[in-house]
């Protein structure tokens, strides 16, 4: 009988669920992230414009603070798919800010420190490391998008007369898939200029370059070949058509929505891509 | 939930590479290894660029061979139940950024499905073991080099792992701490697990080792008990020192048998360096000779038959891995 037998005890209490482990990363994340009170105050300050709009929707359907106010009804901007658009691409402002900030050190500093092997000879695959910290920016994106709009939507719904519901019904899914197209490639991209950038610095160089050069060069291309498909290299203005589309408000788009979404798709595969080919226990030395 | 089997009865409690080649692109890390390992200590050894680290993560299944195959306790090195059951220190200074020493360890025992309490418990054991207890709550980033190698050794280590793999684990310890972390593993070995280090430090391994093998150029160079090893060089006869009353009568006595092929008297005059093809055939006629001649024999000492003179023997240079 082998000696391991006789003495060896594995541990046999509970385990946690194997599917949601992966949750373990962006637990870790955000005790570090938030342990800065600027970033905590940064986060809170994310909230303004949900916290605004509640307001806004509040003393539109509240008498007595109208009255308080002095204001009329019409002169306060109607609640409708054009307000929460104009809300939502305000808060993109903010996410890119959050994203600027806490992305680019998630996978880098893995990399730079030679901390993957530490996670991957553990029973976690590179599969769920990716999708952990992919989470630690989705959810974060997440708590300050589509979660808040959503609550304002309710809040509206309830205050609202049915009708309004009625004329508005595609705002509550369009919150949810502009939110998660433009959060799921915001991540994407994050990550994958931090796991090939190794630093944070040069992650949050690239990212900028990714949004201001690429719409510059879109603009050229415009230019110089008298087309508008150069706008596809505007990640803005992609952004702005997909969102648009999803709130049925097709003036305010510039590019056809269908080429938008192809667009923000092959960036968000294309960086999920890179980000696959980096993220290895063993690095392949030549 | 609850953790289930390590193995099943029937599961052979072995590591098991089968003509294993990797190649990173066109570089070659380990070359047709066919290696077995069981309990106990096994050290790698080799000079850098040896294979070391490849084997290590071939066995921990973060590498996938190119050719062949690995089987850990009968299974896939990559298999996630497998994976509980094996602890990995890397070679590598390597940390995720800004930690303390109890979330380290803490955070990989969740990833190993811990509920927070048994991590936390846990992780507290474990850091007790290294010695870490007063510094647990500090950041890793303000350790010295020695405690980095011990909050390590502790992550490795907390889930009570069957198979303890260390790249290089004695690196930036003090003496008192690789005593302290010797002692460690020889604890875990003797209760039945697997013990699998790499180290450039060989009286250590020497020290420390149940067996040993040399890698080297991607090749296993040879693997086994360490004697038994040095038995198999015949190319470089085994040499003994004998401090005696009477190394002249000695010498003209051992010089006659065909397995000796060299006497050398010491500077004292006070003992021989024999050097012989068959040490059992020598001890044997030590024996007798030391009885038939009167011959006072102070100490028989193996002068080569240690990792430090098989290495020197199977890789050559100055017996020192760089």
């Amino acid at each position: 009988m082998a000696v391991a037998d006789r003495t060896w005890k594995p541990y046999a209490g509970p385990l946690t669920r194997p599917r949601w482990r992966f949750l373990v990363l962006p637990r870790h994340a955000w005790q570090e992230v938030f342990a800065s009170r600027m970033f905590g105050l940064f986060f809170a300050l994310c909230f303004f414009v949900p916290v605004i709009c509640a307001g806004l929707i509040y003393i539109r359907h509240n008498v007595s603070a109208l009255a308080a106010l002095n204001v009329v009804p019409t002169s306060l901007p109607e609640i409708n798919a054009r307000m929460f658009l104009a809300a939502l691409t305000l808060q993109a402002q903010f996410g890119f800010l959050l994203a600027f900030l806490v992305g680019p050190a998630i996978v880098s500093s893995d990399l730079r420190n030679n901390a993957l092997p530490l996670y991957l000879s553990r029973p976690l695959s590179r599969g769920e490391y990716v999708l952990g910290k992919f989470c630690v920016l989705a959810i974060l994106l997440s708590a300050i998008s589509w979660a808040p709009f959503l609550l304002l939507f309710a809040l509206q719904s309830a205050l609202a007369d049915p009708g309004w519901i009625a004329a508005n019904a595609r705002i509550a899914p369009a919150i949810l898939a502009s939110s998660l197209a433009w959060l799921v490639f915001l991540s994407l991209l994050t990550l994958a200029l931090s796991a090939w950038m190794r630093r944070a610095a040069t992650a949050r160089l690239m990212m900028v370059f990714v949004y201001i050069v690429l719409a510059g060069l879109g603009n050229a291309a415009n230019k110089v070949l008298d087309t508008r498909w150069g706008d596809l290299l505007d990640i803005v203005k992609v952004y702005k058509t997909i969102w648009a589309g999803a709130f049925g408000l097709g003036d305010v788009a510039d590019l056809p929505v269908a080429a938008a979404w192809a667009m923000l798709g092959g960036f968000s595969g294309l960086s999920l891509l890179l980000l696959w080919r980096k993220v290895r226990a063993a690095e392949v030395v030549r | 939930m609850t953790g289930p089997p390590v193995r099943s009865g029937d599961a052979p409690l072995e590591i098991v590479f089968e003509d294993v080649s990797k190649f990173y692109g066109e570089v070659l890390g380990v070359n047709r290894v066919t290696l077995t390992i069981r309990p106990g200590i096994t050290s790698l050894v080799g000079p850098n660029g040896a294979g070391k680290s490849t084997l290590m993560s071939l066995m921990t299944g973060l590498l996938r061979p190119t050719n062949g195959r690995v089987r850990v306790l009968g299974r896939p090195p990559y298999d996630a139940e497998l994976m509980r059951q094996v602890g990995y220190c890397t070679q590598h200074d390597s940390f995720p950024p800004g930690l303390t020493g109890r979330r380290f360890v803490e955070s990989a025992l969740a990833l190993h499905g811990m509920p927070r309490s048994e991590a936390r418990r846990r992780a507290g054991e474990a850091l007790e073991r290294v010695g870490l207890t007063g510094a647990a709550d500090r950041r890793i980033g303000g350790y010295s080099k020695g405690m980095r190698q011990r909050v390590r050794l502790a992550h490795t280590i907390a889930h009570d792992p069957l198979i303890t793999v260390l790249d290089e684990p004695l690196n930036g310890l003090d003496p008192m701490a690789r005593a302290e972390v010797i002692a460690l593993l020889r604890d875990k070995a003797a209760s039945g697990g697997f013990v699998i280090v790499s180290s450039h430090i060989l009286h250590e391994v020497d020290a420390l080792s149940d067996r040993i093998v040399i890698l080297d150029g991607g090749c296993v160079m040879a693997d086994g008990e360490i004697h038994t090893v040095r038995g198999e060089i015949r190319a470089h006869p085994l040499q003994v020192l004998i401090r005696c009353n009477r190394p002249d009568l000695l010498a003209a006595s051992v010089l006659a048998q065909d397995h000796v092929v060299e006497v050398k008297m010491h500077a004292d005059r006070r003992g021989l360096l024999v050097a012989t093809r068959d040490a059992d055939r020598f001890y044997l006629l030590l024996n007798r000779v030391a009885l038939e001649d009167g011959i006072g024999i102070e100490s028989v000492t193996p002068a080569d038959d240690d990792v430090h003179a098989v290495y020197r023997y199977l890789v050559g240079g100055d017996g020192e891995p760089s």
